[in-house]
């Protein structure tokens, strides 16, 4: 056995101990596409053939990269960088040759997560009138309304606060990607419908 | 042998013009949004959709997914995996491995390497898994997809791993790829398609009823050549060597081509038609021959030992 095999056999049985780390690898809660009946459904029924994303025309649809264990390759959204547009015909739900995405007729059958704003670090909250998650979201007016009230200790000024109404907030993370916070963290974010027990 | 390789070079152009789809698809969708309806075809190895209404999926993967679901798999993919699955239930279930297949591209390429570059020193492993063991692979890859809730192989599936690299991004079993080229290009020849992959298995397991066969006809002088060059088993071919089949029947074999190409004398060729019309054929079964240069059979032209 020259030295040149042994090395390989050595190189051999690192990647594929790497493959089975890889395959360990935890996900977490992802945002998925709109469709998802529930995570467990999802990774069911996801055979990682990337058609949602290849028909995203916002290209915010992704495949979950290889270090994300059984996550891998299924589709996700992450939302500061790019949130799903609610498409009116959602070719993504169309492009699912599985059914891992189904059962989206108009917006408000998308169950992607609810959004939660963040009272530390929303801007409105302290004053100022910033209503950007109000203003950008698709379901204004029913996701999202604004609270007004007098400004505590303050009664000439009014707090003009956000407000999400979570049978209503479908998740497409439109708040999140232009909040207009982002240091020390966004002011908003999405609970993936996967992280509630009720999914 | 100038000349003679035409359906080798058809076939690898095929495999090469099957990537390529896949890789163009996903460069247009990378550089201009969607591909959805507008495009020509779009998609991976797992599914595709051509001209925005033909959809194709991976028959196997319908079957993990049925396993991981526990549920009645929806229309759209039972029409669109049926479609393949009775494409290589009529033709040959184990064309797809021969003439698809990205990974039996790359088996063959990092054998080719292999050989010529001689760091494939002793081959350590011949032929070290009985041929219908893929089958198995199969059925447990499809127990093991039930048991855990997830299409198990669509994790690790090194035959769509650079269809999936090339249309979006992300090389799913990256690692086992490697693992398993390493292992082709230093140690054997087509551990993976001989004896492991479950995709294989799944086509071996349809394999026996396609149309299309490799036919023999009186002449055959028992060299062998035909087995050496065969790319699923050398084995599939023993009843016609020995003169007893007229053709090959075996879920395993690829169609490749190569046994036609390599036979000396020319007696092979691709045939159609039922089990029953080929084995006609070979009624007068000739006694059954020497074989002519025993020594060599399980000798390959490129190795040192």
């Amino acid at each position: 056995m020259s030295v040149m095999a042994r090395i390989v056999k050595v190189a051999a049985g690192f990647v594929a101990g790497w493959q089975v780390l890889e395959l360990l690898g935890e996900g977490g809660f992802l945002l998925r596409p709109p469709g998802a009946a529930s995570e467990a459904d999802l990774l069911a029924r996801c055979v990682r053939c990337g058609k949602c994303a290849l028909a995203c025309p916002y290209h915010v649809v992704k495949a979950a990269p290889s270090v994300m264990g059984e996550h891998a390759g299924t589709p996700c959204i992450e939302a500061r960088e790019g949130a799903c547009r609610l498409c009116e015909d959602f070719p993504c739900v169309a492009a699912c040759p599985t059914g891992a995405l189904r059962d989206i007729a108009e917006r408000s059958d998308v169950r992607m997560g609810v959004a939660v704003i963040d009272r530390e670090l929303c801007i409105a909250l302290r004053g100022m009138r910033c209503e950007v998650c109000y203003r950008v979201c698709p379901l204004k007016d029913e996701a999202v309304t604004i609270k007004y009230s007098l400004r505590e200790g303050d009664d000439r000024h009014a707090v003009f606060e956000p407000v999400i109404h979570s049978d209503a907030c479908v998740g497409c993370g439109l708040c999140v990607e232009r909040c207009v916070i982002s240091d020390p963290a966004v002011a908003i974010r999405i609970e993936p419908a996967g992280a509630s027990p009720h999914a | 042998m100038a000349g003679r390789r035409t359906t080798s070079w058809l076939r690898h152009g095929v495999q090469c013009a099957a990537l390529a789809a896949f890789a163009l698809a996903g460069a247009y969708a990378a550089l201009n949004g969607t591909v959805a309806g507008e495009g020509v075809f779009f998609g991976t190895l797992s599914s595709s959709t051509t001209r925005g209404t033909l959809v194709l999926s991976d028959p196997f993967a319908a079957f993990e997914v049925i396993a991981a679901s526990r549920a009645v798999p929806s229309a759209g993919l039972a029409a669109s995996a049926g479609l393949i699955a009775a494409f290589y239930a009529l033709v040959r279930g184990r064309a797809f491995c021969g003439w698809l297949c990205p990974f039996g591209l790359v088996s063959e390429i990092a054998n080719w390497i292999g050989k010529k570059t001689k760091i494939a020193r002793g081959r350590l492993l011949r032929d070290p898994l009985p041929r219908h063991s893929k089958t198995v692979a199969g059925g447990l890859v499809l127990a093991a997809s039930a048991l855990a809730g997830l299409p198990v192989f669509e994790l690790l599936s090194p035959v769509a791993f650079l269809p999936r690299l090339f249309a979006y991004g992300v090389g799913v079993g990256l690692w086992l790829f490697v693992a398993l080229v390493a292992v082709e290009l230093f140690f054997t020849d087509r551990l993976w398609c001989r004896g492991l992959c479950p995709l294989g298995g799944f086509y071996e397991a349809i394999g026996s009823v396609g149309l299309v066969r490799v036919a023999v006809r009186e002449g055959c002088t028992g060299c062998e050549a035909c087995k050496r060059a065969c790319l699923a088993d050398p084995r599939i071919l023993d009843g016609t060597v020995a003169g007893t089949a007229g053709s090959v029947t075996a879920g395993d074999c690829m169609l490749c081509g190569r046994c036609i190409e390599a036979c000396p004398v020319r007696v092979l060729s691709f045939g159609v038609g039922g089990p029953a019309l080929l084995y006609r054929k070979s009624a007068p079964a000739a006694a059954p021959k020497e074989a002519a240069c025993e020594d060599d059979a399980a000798q390959d032209p490129g190795d040192e030992r």
